[in-house]
């Protein structure tokens, strides 16, 4: 009897070891597989966005910059603006992406009607943060904890052509850390625009 | 013709051998909540068939499509409705079916596996919500989900990074929407019939609970499955298939607008009204920037209390009296979540004084708590005859002042001392009631 009851745990055991390897060798691949692994993507593109024809003052045009679902204001304030680039030095772009939960905020002539100073900047209904395009996006209400990010823009002189060529810390939002300093996050999920 | 009413008569005989005949006490819609669960995620399957037969998943398709069941297809627009209205009520259902279990006391033991599993097949059933608000590609719908996704970004990046990976894939619109299309339509039903077959057969062991007071195993009179049984729940099940039908065609859903940039510029991206009431703690001052991770632990801690409370409540028997604490806890947190679902309701977007928040939950768990202890003490007093209340017009008192009392603190504002009185006194009178249950089996 002793002898039949070892032998019956060691099938049990190898029945065991059978379903451990199973569900083992299963679940590697399983997650591999669902997970997708970081993209290779290591640099900014150099991307055209608009024409300064184009540009009407206090009158955004979106592009999505770096990525395809990366939205951005680019926007021509009425006087100039710190980092603004173009002959009036009044050029401007932002992260559309809010900085509090993501969500995609409103671009008004004024803040002074949601409380904040009477300039040109970003509005977010979901929370009421408030951004000062004039002075690099600085939070000026609300419960944002950082500035959205700036799209690094060059002015071309003899043509008006006006490209974005990186982004400026912190993070966009849903990219690595709330309000990380690592803009190399701003180029993983998603593909290049 | 007796040659085939025979047959009849042997085969109904044969199913009441199979089928454990129903005790008189359950002949109640209150117990048969879990079945209409069931016959609700059925219905989901069915419909849900249907409208796949149509809905494209691809960012650029998904509105189209959705928009062309609505207005092209013969009985499209009953479709979405139903499958929406029938998915809304299913999660209406699964709170009272939660809060009920709760009050009566059934997840003690020996029922406590009831419990957890129900509890995962909730949280599966918010999954199904979650995932399945996104499909349609509305604007407020796509901005919102956008948002619960980007609120793991504040939870340390090992935990999240594997489930954002699985929820979102690449990162792009497409891959989203494929991800939450495939665990919608293919991952959710099958943990859904997986964990509801371990929470039949669990029930097959245990069979119903007896009403509170009226000792486990006890003999009740019962009546066979075939054919009262079949024509009770049948007639249950026609209500609720034939309610929902009406409801859909008299108010038949309109699909919001198609999600893009340009449009998520004009909305404020809120939750469906399920998720309301977790959408309102997180807009607490106290939990705005970076301290949202509270707010997000404290929900999560939230639902582990709840998966646990078989495990926290073990002394004692199952009437509100012998468990006074435990009950009136729950209570305040039913109220509660009325209440912060309403007022959410009331303020779209708007940050809430931390203060506030504190003031009213606060006059909710004082008035409830005092009108409780109040009226469970008369029980000891021994003052007040025989329950005359049945328990479960009780339990509806309860619920419906639970939820009027809440609302009306909200609309009325500054009308604090109506509300504090609205619900203490059905508080008192509906505990003082209730007080009376298992009295008989000391």
């Amino acid at each position: 009897m002793a002898a039949d009851r070892s032998r019956r745990n060691f099938l049990k055991g190898m029945i065991a070891l059978g379903a451990l390897l199973v569900v083992g060798g299963v679940a590697k691949p399983l997650l591999d597989y669902a997970v997708v692994s970081a993209g290779e993507v290591t640099t900014f593109p150099r991307v055209k966005v608009a024409n300064i024809s184009q540009l009407k003052t206090n009158q955004p045009i979106i592009f999505n910059y770096p990525l395809t679902n990366e939205p951005n204001y680019l926007v021509m304030l009425p006087e100039p603006a710190e980092y603004g680039i173009g002959p009036q030095k009044n050029i401007v772009a932002f992260s559309a992406i809010c900085e509090h939960y993501g969500c995609i905020y409103h671009f008004v002539p004024s803040l002074a009607p949601y409380g904040g100073p009477d300039a040109p900047g970003g509005y977010c209904p979901c929370h009421g943060s408030l951004y000062d395009y004039l002075e690099d996006a600085k939070v000026v209400g609300g419960p944002a904890p950082c500035p959205v990010p700036r799209v690094d823009l060059e002015f071309d002189n003899s043509t008006g052509d006006i490209y974005a060529v990186g982004m400026e810390p912190p993070t966009i939002f849903n990219h690595g850390p709330p309000c990380g300093s690592d803009v190399m996050d701003d180029l993983q999920g998603g593909s290049v625009a | 013709m007796s040659g085939l009413s025979e047959r009849i008569r042997k085969l109904t005989e044969g199913g009441n051998r199979m089928l454990r005949p129903i005790p008189n006490f359950s002949f109640r819609p209150d117990y048969w909540m879990g079945a209409l669960l069931v016959l609700g995620f059925v219905l989901q399957g069915i419909t849900g068939f249907l409208l796949l037969l149509y809905y494209v998943p691809t960012p650029d398709q998904a509105w189209a499509s959705t928009n062309y069941i609505v207005t092209s297809v013969p009985y499209g627009s009953l479709l979405y409705t139903f499958h929406l209205y029938d998915a809304y009520a299913i999660i209406l259902l699964a709170f009272l079916h939660m809060f009920r279990n709760f009050f009566v006391g059934s997840y003690k033991k020996p029922r406590e596996g009831m419990w957890f599993y129900g509890v995962i097949l909730g949280l599966i059933t918010l999954g199904f919500g979650f995932t399945g608000y996104l499909l349609p590609w509305t604007v407020i719908s796509k901005s919102a989900t956008d948002v619960g996704i980007g609120m793991l970004n504040y939870f340390p990046a090992q935990l999240t990074a594997g489930i954002k990976s699985i929820l979102v894939g690449s990162g792009t619109d497409a891959a989203e929407l494929t991800r939450f299309f495939a665990i919608h339509v293919m991952l959710l039903p099958m943990l859904l019939a997986l964990f509801l077959l371990i929470k039949l057969y669990t029930f097959e062991v245990h069979g119903v609970a007896p009403p509170v007071g009226q000792a486990e195993g006890s003999v009740a009179e019962s009546t066979p499955w075939i054919p009262d049984g079949i024509l009770y729940v049948l007639m249950l099940g026609l209500f609720y298939t034939g309610g929902l039908l009406l409801i859909s065609s008299l108010f038949p859903a309109t699909l919001p607008p198609a999600y893009s940039v340009q449009s998520a510029m004009t909305v404020t991206p809120e939750p469906d009204w399920y998720f309301l009431w977790i959408y309102q703690i997180l807009k607490l001052s106290i939990f705005g920037g970076p301290n949202v991770v509270y707010a997000l632990t404290l929900v999560t801690l939230l639902f582990v209390l709840l998966f646990l409370v078989p495990v926290i409540d073990i002394r004692g028997g199952r009437a509100p009296s012998e468990r006074p604490v435990v009950f009136t806890l729950g209570m305040i947190v039913a109220t509660s979540l009325v209440f912060l679902t309403i007022w959410a309701y009331l303020t779209p977007g708007q940050t809430i004084p931390f203060y506030q928040a504190v003031l009213y939950i606060g006059i909710i768990a004082l008035s409830e708590g005092i009108a409780a202890y109040l009226g469970l003490r008369r029980r000891r007093s021994g003052r007040g005859g025989a329950a005359r209340a049945h328990p479960s017009i009780a339990m509806a008192v309860l619920a419906a002042s639970i939820a009027g009392a809440s609302a009306s603190l909200m609309l009325l504002e500054k009308g604090y001392l109506i509300s504090i009185f609205l619900i203490a006194g059905f508080v008192f009178s509906s505990m003082s009631s209730l007080s009376k249950i298992g009295e008989g089996r000391k």
